[in-house]
């Protein structure tokens, strides 16, 4: 019971996920996923400052709530137990007489500092709690940009260290851009705190999932990056670049459903235009007297979009150009419609006069021709096909 | 085997200087009569031998047109640039345009890459270097302005390769001074470096935190500088004597080149004295008669002549603040460096913007060499001395549908750095996709600086769209791009072919560092340099 807070000391949850907590307990425990002072804390919930101690004290004796009386520095060489995929690595190394000449410390260290720039933590990356001062952001940049500078390794040979080193240097300063002014820095600090509250109210197996085994693959943050350009390349109208972009971040970051919910929306989009290759690739296929390919693309076409009379217009001639007798009626129905919808277009009249012939129609294929040349007065076919048939 | 000092070249557009760090102690090398720079000059004979420095700078006068000077304000730049035109109207000699959009000059009916001319004057920095110390040497650090292009830095390292020098880095000019200014002092502070030379204007703010120089930002202007000033005399004196004798002076190469050389002269002599005298006796002949040329300038109307100059680099000072985040008063110190820093106009408003009276343990000629050659030392030292964070000064893109330009790299990012962008085909089985690079802040790509075209190839067949190729962008402590692709699907390495813009291909390099190994040889055998150790 005798837990004393001081405004500055830095309290940081149990690892393990407490039994029962009520509602409020919980909201709190969700707020120490990560390091955070003790008047922080107490900003960010919505109780008197009483019903706050209260609340803190019951689950500090349900679940231990560690305290630490500065702010932590995690060195990450000290810490925790290495990956699989790292102890593979370093085993590895073992073969490469070029690594076998970095000390394994450093190697090491590389390696885990690499894996845990998946975690997209800033703070984690420059070894500093949520709370850190700007002296000590400070601080640990500059160190951590001395251990990683190229410069310190210029006449050396670092093998495949090499690249991981570069890398770990762009993470520091990218790291260092994100949280050296105290407002950047508040704000990664709430976007951490609400990552895991999130994470601490998905059931655990949920969060396990494979891994990858390249450390040099930063899933998160590439997914986030794939995902805006996307959104870029959305703003712009290439869609199919677009939608490339959503399930490629939803694949590579599952968890995120905002990267499918963006695929979702562009969707429509997407399926007009692939409409519009598949209407070019048919006039192609056209062109080139395919007539089978042409009413397959053009089908294709229809799907993707049913709004697309000129997709029907397509498939109806190559229908007729492949002489199906079978479908004739189809093609009938699509030109109908078609004739309707595109009331400037001159071929669909024309070619529901061709479906009217094939059925023996005469009369009703001259007026098709008749609103054909209405709509086209150029159209030498339709005048001829009318000549013939009015000279019957 | 050449010896492990590493010389500290500043690449200057009117002169240059070179330092070395011996027993821990940085120096200027001198040159035969005491010179301690060097100018950027090189003139060539009818039977395409060359004058490089001091000596092509004295026959300037009646070689006009075989006399080239101020190369650096060309290096790197495409034909088509607006300062490459401003250039060619300003300067006695022939520039036309080369195989890769370059600028070349003709001298003699022969074309020259602006890099051979930086060569050549690399190359005797380096037998001046040589002859100072008794050895062979081939490692330099050479020093640009903070605001170069990428396309400006890499044809400055090629340059240096020319000349045959392994190139150790590519560091800007303004870092440089600052790291003579503060090596070894144990200092925090946030200084501003006020670089103002003879082609070019740079500023850079930093903070020293001891061993650690870090470039919070920088700014400039690669086309402001000394000779600009010299312009604007020259061409205030050449409206004079138009008046007054009714002759354009523009119209007799001859005598602009005089005119110019006065012009300098007189701006020199008016940062220590209030009046001086541009006397020209026989300037040029009118109808059969000679024409003298008599002028007095004073202090007052010089800097009535070039104040906007001077304003123009007070502007650019108070971005490069802004983009620091910070205000005038958190800079502890200000350097000024490059020759024209000596105008008492620009020691004035640079004094007067920042509120503080500018450093005086600087030396504004040497400076930049010095920090380079300490630079160097670290680099090639078993425990680097200094920690240099330096940044890109301008945001690197790729050109998008409808030609606008997306930033990839920010300006201002500490470098190295690289950035991934995912790029994809628009037509089934496409093969290759052809991306443009830019570098510069306008939001249309035709508005910025062409780096180059690079084009993804083998791209396996699948619709359009369904390729996802990875390219990284990466800036290396150089400044200089690199370009890697990798297909996302198989997680291979994608080819890429770059067709950089001003680069000279690799033939061209090659046979141009063979010449120039040629002409080494003998010198060698000419001033007879006594073998290594
Ligand atoms: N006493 C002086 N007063 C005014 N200007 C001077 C004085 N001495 C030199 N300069 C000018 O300084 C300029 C040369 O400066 P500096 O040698 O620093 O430039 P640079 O290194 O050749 O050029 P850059 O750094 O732009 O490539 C010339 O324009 C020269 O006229
Ligand atoms: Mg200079």
């Amino acid at each position: 019971m005798g837990i004393k807070f001081k405004p500055d000391s830095v309290l940081r949850a149990s690892v393990q996920i407490p039994a029962a907590l009520n509602q409020e307990e919980a909201y709190l425990w969700s707020r120490l996923g990560s390091p955070i002072q003790f008047k922080d804390l107490q900003s960010l919930c919505p109780w008197p400052e009483e019903k706050f101690l209260e609340i803190l004290k019951s689950l500090h004796n349900k679940s231990g709530l560690g305290q630490l009386e500065k702010p932590t520095a995690t060195a990450p060489s000290k810490s925790i137990s290495v990956s699989a995929e790292v102890r593979e690595l370093l085993q590895g190394d073992k073969f490469d007489p070029v690594a076998k000449e970095i000390d394994e410390k450093f190697r090491r260290e590389c390696l885990i500092r690499l894996e845990k720039s998946g975690n997209d933590n800033p703070f984690e990356n420059l070894d500093l709690s949520v709370s850190a001062s700007d002296e000590a952001v400070r601080r640990s940049y500059l160190e951590l940009s001395k251990r990683f500078h190229p410069d310190r390794f210029f006449r050396k040979n670092l093998g495949p260290y090499r690249k991981r080193v570069n890398q770990l240097f762009t993470i520091v300063q990218k790291s260092y851009e994100r949280i050296k002014n105290p407002h950047d820095r508040e704000a990664e600090a709430r976007k951490l705190r609400l990552k895991d509250r999130v994470e601490a109210t998905t059931p655990k197996a949920a969060k396990s999932k494979p891994r990858r085994m390249d450390p040099e693959i930063e899933r998160i943050g590439k997914a986030e990056m794939i995902y805006k350009q996307g959104l870029e390349a959305e703003a712009q109208s290439r869609f199919v670049e677009a939608a490339n972009h959503f399930q490629m971040a939803s694949q590579l970051n599952p968890e995120k459903n905002l990267y499918e919910k963006a695929l979702q929306k562009i969707r429509p989009e997407l399926e007009r235009y692939k409409a519009s290759e598949f209407i070019k690739s048919a006039k192609k296929a056209l062109e080139l007297g395919l007539a089978d390919d042409a009413l397959l693309a053009s089908e294709q076409a229809m799907k993707m979009d049913p709004q697309n009379f000129e997709a029907a217009v397509l498939a109806a001639k190559s229908i007729l150009k492949c002489g199906m007798k079978e479908r004739i009626q189809d093609a009938f129905e699509m030109l109908r419609r078609a004739k309707v919808n595109l009331p400037k277009n001159a071929e669909a009249c024309f070619l529901l006069g061709q479906v009217y012939q094939v059925k023996r129609e005469e009369d009703k294929a001259i007026l098709e021709y008749e609103e054909a040349l209405r709509r086209d007065p150029q159209m030498s076919l339709a005048k001829n096909y009318l000549i013939k048939l009015r000279g019957e | 085997m050449a010896s492990e000092y590493v010389l500290g070249i500043d690449l200057g557009t009117t002169y240059s200087c070179v330092a070395v760090v011996e027993a821990g102690n940085a120096r200027v090398l001198e040159q035969k009569g005491g010179y301690r720079t060097l100018p950027s000059v090189v003139a060539f004979n009818p039977d395409g031998s060359s004058m490089i420095g001091h000596i092509a700078k004295r026959q300037a006068v009646t070689n006009a047109e075989n006399t080239i000077y101020a190369a650096k304000r060309l290096i790197g730049r495409v034909f088509e640039a607006p300062e490459v035109a401003r250039a060619s109207q300003l300067v006695p000699y022939k520039i036309v345009q080369g195989p890769n959009r370059d600028p070349r000059v003709r001298v003699f009916g022969k074309n020259h890459p602006i890099q051979e001319i930086s060569a050549l004057i690399l190359r005797q920095i380096k037998a001046i270097a040589e002859e100072a110390l008794h050895c062979r040497l081939d490692k330099a650090v050479i020093t640009v302005p903070a605001y170069f292009s990428d396309g400006q830095r890499q044809a400055t390292r090629d340059a240096g390769e020319i000349a045959g020098l392994d190139v150790l880095r590519i560091i800007n000019e303004p870092t440089a001074a600052s790291l003579a200014f503060g090596y070894n002092k144990r200092l925090n502070k946030k200084i501003a470096v006020y670089d103002l030379g003879g082609g070019t204007f740079d500023i850079s703010v930093l903070d020293i935190s001891t061993d650690t120089f870090e470039v919070l930002s920088t700014a400039g202007n690669t086309f402001l500088g000394g000779e600009d000033f010299d312009i604007r005399i020259l061409e205030f004196i050449i409206k004079s004597f138009q008046t007054e004798h009714g002759f354009d002076l523009k119209e007799d190469k001859m005598a602009l080149q005089r005119l110019k050389d006065a012009s300098e002269a007189a701006k020199c002599q008016l940062s220590g004295s209030l009046e001086t005298e541009i006397n020209l006796p026989f300037i040029t002949t009118i109808a059969g008669e000679s024409k003298h040329l008599k002028y007095s300038l004073h202090r007052a109307e010089l800097e009535k002549l070039t104040e906007d100059l001077v304003d123009q680099s007070i502007k650019i000072c108070q971005s490069a603040l802004d983009m620091a985040a910070l205000k005038i008063s958190d800079i502890d110190d200000v350097l000024l460096v490059g020759g024209m820093t000596r105008m008492p106009l620009v020691q004035q408003r640079v004094q007067e913007f920042f509120g503080r009276i500018p450093a005086k343990n600087v030396h504004p000629d040497e400076a930049v060499a010095v920090g380079a050659a300490l630079m160097g030392a670290s680099l090639v030292e078993e425990e680097a001395a200094i920690l240099l964070l330096d940044v890109t000064p301008l945001s690197l893109g790729v050109r998008t549908a409808g030609g606008y330009t997306s930033i990839i790299v920010p300006k201002n990012s500490t470098i190295p750095t690289s950035a991934n962008h995912v790029f994809t085909t628009v037509t089934d089985n496409q093969q290759s996709v052809k991306i443009q690079v830019v570098q510069g802040e306008a939001k249309l790509a035709s508005e910025n600086q062409p780096l180059g075209e690079f084009t993804l190839t083998d791209i396996p067949e699948a619709a359009a769209g369904v390729p996802q190729i990875e390219v990284t962008f990466s800036i290396d402590s150089n400044g200089i791009l690199e370009v890697s692709a990798k297909d996302l699907h198989s997680q291979r390495e994608q080819s890429i072919v770059v067709s950089a813009a001003s680069y000279l291909s690799d033939e061209e390099m090659h046979s141009l560092s063979s010449q120039n190994e040629s002409q080494a040889l003998q010198d060698d055998l000419l001033t007879g340099l006594k073998p290594v150790k």
